[in-house]
């Protein structure tokens, strides 16, 4: 695995080639805090980082993942990750959805973490006590709610905050993971769905290879696109029905208060601001006043050119 | 300590053995999956758990207990993916 595989995020590709050219030397890497938001690629990048790290004898090191939702307990993670993979051994662990470690792993991290001139750290649990020698072990995290991790433990790792994909990284991606030709047309049109997300750019990808081999076509235009979009049920903007709802909610009255529009749209306050508010504000489609929720220009024209 | 596993989920431990780490006064906490079992062998020997929890457990003891509880439950649970790299 190497960068050059990676459509986008060019500085932290430099950053990180950076970090790695000095463990192939030192043998020492920074522990990496990787930061974005879903669908970015934080876990890839960080996946694709921990293949070039090599140990002492040149040879690339073993890369643990633990998804930290099923870490429960300080016990756990020193008998079932630390005493198995990390006792004696040169490794690289990788915490997915970091925001999730327990409160007693986070603390234990900042003993494990504690930069010193050594390099080296011990951390007795119980009888054990192991040895953390960062020439030998790499902690990655990876999370899209760094807010919830602690602040302690955030200073002792190397922030690496991925930047926002263009529509033509967006636009690569899909292209990439087709083996057909798509119009320059059709692909304008699918880079306007893809919500800046990579992931989404993939799975596109997918269902258009999916309709070109069901179909038996080789190539993919933008009448081919309608056709894929009206199947699919794909709105402009890659709105889902629910975000659209809300605006035609919003367009009834001057302003709406979050709890009218969660009575309105059967959905939580919260859930309406986490999945549903964020996206349409990004695209100038809402604004939040301080009195209330509001339909922007931009919002009436897209609901306009729906009908 | 001499152990012997009889079951994929179980392993036997000797009684003496237990012995050499506990004192006859000392107090262990259990799993309440497992309350009912224990609690029905020992209500043969005439033994009730209720008493001594009774007295036991204020509230402070109540949330260690759950945590310990928590720790020996959760041992197994830990999702992990092991990655090679080697060309």
């Amino acid at each position: 695995m190497s960068f050059d595989k990676i459509i986008g995020q060019e500085k932290v590709k430099s950053k990180l080639s950076f970090y790695l050219e000095g463990q192939h030397k030192t043998l020492l890497s920074p522990h990496l805090l990787f930061v974005a938001p879903r669908g970015s690629g934080k876990t890839l990048l960080a996946q694709t980082y921990a293949s070039q790290l090599l140990n002492s004898e040149g040879k690339k090191r073993k890369l643990i993942t633990i998804n930290c939702s099923t870490l429960t307990s300080l016990k756990a993670f020193i008998n079932d990750v630390c005493i198995p993979y990390v006792s004696g051994k040169e490794v690289t662990i990788l915490f997915d959805e970091a925001s999730e470690i327990p409160s007693n792993i986070r603390m234990a991290m900042l003993t494990i973490l504690n930069p010193n001139k050594e390099n080296k750290n011990e951390f007795t649990y119980d009888d054990v006590t192991i040895e953390f020698d960062y020439k030998k072990v790499t902690f990655l995290f990876a999370t899209t709610e760094a807010h919830k991790i602690f602040h302690a433990l955030i200073d002792r790792l190397e922030r690496i905050d991925l930047e926002e994909y263009s529509n033509e990284d967006l636009g690569m991606i899909v292209q990439k993971n087709i083996n057909s030709l798509i119009s320059s047309e059709a692909m304008k049109e699918v880079k306007q769905v893809l919500r800046g997300n990579a992931r989404k750019a993939t799975q596109m990808a997918n269902h258009i290879s999916l309709y070109l081999g069901s179909y038996d076509k080789k190539s993919f235009d933008i009448k081919d696109w309608h056709d894929f979009q009206s199947k699919l049920g794909i709105n402009p903007l890659g709105l889902n029905p629910m975000e659209i709802k809300i605006l035609k909610v919003l367009r009834e009255r001057p302003l709406t208060t979050l709890t009218n529009l969660s009575a309105k749209t059967q959905m939580s306050r919260q859930s309406l601001q986490r999945d549903a508010e964020s996206y349409l504000q990004k695209l100038n489609l809402m604004e939040i006043l301080a009195t209330g929720r509001k339909i922007t220009h931009h919002g009436r024209q897209y609901l306009e050119s729906l009908k | 300590m001499q152990k012997k596993p009889v079951h994929k989920r179980h392993v036997v431990i000797k009684m003496s053995d237990l012995n050499k780490m506990f004192k006859e006064n000392d107090v262990i906490p259990i799993p309440k999956g497992f309350v009912k079992d224990i609690a029905y062998m020992l209500s043969v020997h005439g033994v009730s758990l209720e008493e001594l929890n009774k007295e036991m457990v204020s509230v402070d003891e109540a949330e260690t207990e759950s945590e310990v509880v928590a720790d020996i439950v959760s041992e197994v649970k830990v999702q992990i993916t092991e990655t090679s790299f080697e060309d």
